[in-house]
């Protein structure tokens, strides 16, 4: 499944090209370029998934099919796992979040923060707010 | 955000904010709609996005590297 999804440039077309040059049983499937992308379409994406299941295929090619996965699904593993050793991810507990108010109170108390020097080159600036944010937050 | 804004126009910046209410919608509409704020600014902006908005800063600036002046 690729996507020409330009907002999500850390995985590229190329890459999904490359999979299914290399899996003998795969197939390229994405949407039309411009259009909205196909993994998005919760509908669209079944009937694609049930159209290449309902293909009359043997049952060697079906154990191949799934050797296919299987083998990249370790590979998968064996990366992320290998990442988890050498780049250790402490993850800090969801009650940290209720820290927000006095971290808050902390920085705008904080005469680091308060002592403003002004910028030699001033460029303007445009602020984009996370994922259920807004300028307000 | 505000409290940034703030910072930053203590500091001398011109600062616009995104003009989202909430951002939660696709990512192509979001994208066309910050393209209409990029437009507005009479020199190229540095982008602050803050998670999606850094993933929908990284697009705009994709888009439009001539009109951005950086991440």
């Amino acid at each position: 499944m690729a996507s020409y999804d330009e907002a999500d440039p850390g995985h590229p077309y190329s890459i999904a090209e490359a999979w299914a040059d290399r899996l003998p049983q795969g197939r390229l499937v994405s949407e039309e370029q411009g259009q909205s992308p196909l993994a998005w379409q919760g509908g669209r994406l079944s009937r694609v998934i049930a159209d290449f299941c309902e293909e009359p295929r043997s049952r060697r090619g079906w154990r191949r099919a799934l050797e296919q996965v299987e083998v990249g699904h370790r590979t998968a593993l064996r990366h992320f796992m290998a990442m988890d050793e050498t780049d250790p991810v402490s993850v800090a507990p969801v009650r940290g979040e209720l820290r927000y108010g006095l971290e808050l109170a902390r920085l705008l108390a904080d005469g680091r923060f308060n002592r403003v020097t002004p910028a030699a080159d001033p460029r303007p600036v445009l602020l984009i707010p996370g994922f259920l944010a807004g300028d307000v937050s | 955000m505000t409290v940034l804004a703030g910072w930053l126009r203590r500091r001398g910046h011109e600062v616009r904010g995104s003009g989202m209410l909430v951002n939660v919608g696709c990512a192509g509409g979001e994208l066309t709609r910050l393209e209409q704020v990029l437009a507005e600014f009479d020199a190229p902006p540095i982008l602050i996005g803050q998670s999606r908005g850094g993933t929908l800063a990284r697009a705009l600036a994709a888009r439009h590297p001539q009109a951005v002046a950086g991440l």
